[in-house]
């Protein structure tokens, strides 16, 4: 484990330092603001966008938020939430436990309050139209907190964030108790456009060399930390903030995810690969620097929609890591394609039309070979 | 619900409140839609027969569906009757909180809607009382520089009213 650490830091550009503690730098992190906010300038790509404005001017004060013990209980329809338990405040020592750590908060740290989601409590009908399945022991991807004048629903990370590589959170049909056509997207940004982005696979969040489909951040282990640390502070309003050990824990535990993907394959169609996309997805991770928007705005409206917004913009697109894409659903900027076959359907049309003028042999060989990432 | 109310207030009054329960009216719009038959349970205003007003509405993203008045006095629900404020629609709908009314909040208080966590896309959630705790007053006190598009809204996790600038989770 202790080589697959130094290794997945080593990736990262965060290798550890001598004395081997693959933690050190979260340890420092935890243990000082200034790291995070030295962090933070580093990870920001445009400091003009309002994501990154908020975050440079805001910083500082918010490491003075309260921080108040998060009493929590796990959600089951039909049951009176029980069995209270307080998330883990501190940082263990071993790595193991902190991505135990990171995986709990994962599933249980209430992320943001929303009434709307009683409809899924409610309702297993309405449940299952907003893609919120049950798991084997039988309780919804939520989690209750403890409010100051009962039990209040909140999402977590889980809620929207499978790891199956399908993404099927749907809040409209929250409201509607209907399946939408917005499923698996969601539209995060406050700049009154109507630019909903597909929610995100985490699995390989290590290979990307940005954060958000915007590029809005440089990607590192305290790069993520840090914006998931503001994530959970803006989600609560900027009234309370999570200890950094939650922040560092979760960003150390979605840092692991990659470990469990299989290597990239080689054979043939690892050579239609290289040759049909091998251009933008590049190396191990499968992934490349961000392209200029200008340049994808004529294959991709939803991305240049999402990738001109004055909230996270930066003029340029991610490349994603296709690591993990063969069971990846949704596809591209705004969920327009369903799926692989979907993608490279030559009857498709429309937005990322690479791949789809391949010979009909070119292209199962291609298929078959993404389906193995 | 029907107004728990809270400790009265003395503060000054909100740009919106609720000084009384006023009932909603008995109309809808009529405006036609052209729904996606590959996604659609209604085509036609006449196809919504299963409630009050039926109104067959959508659009691409959420799908054609029928959507009733679900009540036209706080009579007929828990707490608030809101008049046309219905997901993405003009549907009446109920929606919680603490309160029906400013006299529900004491002596000079305050009963006011607030957005929920989609914050503007949605529509209301619920009313609640203003709060001696309360960091902001109205919308424009949210809506700043640092914060754009931010709104006065009342915080579950708190307990009192305050900015949020939350447009769905994920922000």
């Amino acid at each position: 484990m202790r080589r697959q650490v130094a290794l997945a830091l080593a990736l990262a550009g965060c290798a550890p330092p001598a004395g081997d503690d693959p933690l050190a730098v979260g340890r420092r992190y935890v243990a000082d603001p200034a790291v995070g906010r030295a962090a933070l300038e580093a990870s920001i790509v445009d400091s003009t966008n309002d994501y990154s404005r908020l975050r440079l001017e805001s910083y500082d004060a918010w490491a003075t938020l309260p921080e108040p013990a998060r009493r929590v209980a796990w959600v089951t329809p039909g049951q009176a939430p029980s069995d209270w338990f307080t998330l883990p405040a501190d940082l263990p020592a071993d790595p193991d436990a902190v991505r135990d750590q990171g995986e709990l908060a994962f599933r249980a740290w209430p992320v943001q309050v929303d009434s709307a989601l009683e409809a899924a409590l409610d309702d297993p009908a309405t449940a299952a139209a907003a893609g919120l399945p049950t798991d084997a022991a039988g309780r919804l991807p939520l989690i209750w907190v403890q409010g100051p004048t009962g039990p209040l629903l909140a999402y977590t990370c889980a809620t929207c964030h499978r790891l199956d590589g399908a993404a099927t959170f749907d809040e409209r049909a929250l409201h509607t108790g209907r399946p939408s056509q917005g499923a698996g997207r969601l539209d995060v940004t406050a700049d009154g456009l109507d630019n909903p982005t597909t929610i995100t696979d985490l699995r390989p969040v290590r290979r990307q060399t940005h954060l958000h489909r915007a590029a809005t951040l440089h990607n590192s282990l305290l790069g993520l930390a840090v914006r998931i640390e503001t994530l959970l502070i803006t989600s609560a309003r900027e009234q309370h903030r999570p200890p950094r050990a939650i922040a560092f824990a979760l960003a150390w535990y979605l840092w692991t995810l990659a470990d469990a993907q299989p290597p990239v394959p080689g054979g043939p169609g690892a050579d239609v690969f290289a040759r049909t996309c091998g251009g933008c997805h590049a190396g191990p991770d499968l992934a490349g620097p961000p392209v200029p928007l200008d340049a994808l705005a004529p294959l991709s409206p939803a991305a240049r929609a999402i990738g001109a917004s004055p909230d996270r913009g930066t003029g340029t697109w991610r490349v994603p890591s296709l690591r993990g894409v063969g069971t990846r659903r949704p596809l591209l900027a705004s969920g327009e394609v369903p799926d692989l076959d979907a993608l490279l359907d030559p009857t498709r049309g429309g937005p990322h039309p690479f791949g789809q003028m391949l010979a009909a042999d070119d292209r199962a060989t291609l298929l078959a070979w993404l389906r193995r990432l | 619900m029907g107004g728990a109310g809270g400790a009265g207030g003395g503060g000054p009054a909100p740009d919106v409140h609720r000084a009384e329960a006023t009932p909603c009216d008995d109309e809808r719009s009529l405006q036609s839609y052209d729904p996606d038959p590959q996604n659609a349970e209604c085509q036609t205003h006449d196809d919504c027969q299963a409630g009050r007003n039926g109104r067959c509405v959508g659009n691409g993203h959420d799908g054609w569906y029928c959507t009733y008045d679900e009540c036209l006095a706080d009579a007929e629900c828990d707490n608030v009757c809101a008049c046309e404020n219905g997901f993405r629609s003009d549907h009446n709908v109920c929606i919680g909180g603490n309160c029906r009314v400013d006299a529900d909040c004491g002596p000079g208080g305050f009963c006011s809607p607030s957005l929920g966590d989609c914050g503007h896309y949605d529509k209301f959630r619920g009313y609640w009382c203003r709060t001696t705790e309360d960091t902001c007053l109205n919308d424009a006190d949210c809506d700043t520089a640092e914060s754009p598009n931010g709104y006065c809204a009342w915080l579950p996790e708190e307990g009192h009213w305050g900015c949020s600038t939350a447009e769905c989770v994920g922000k």
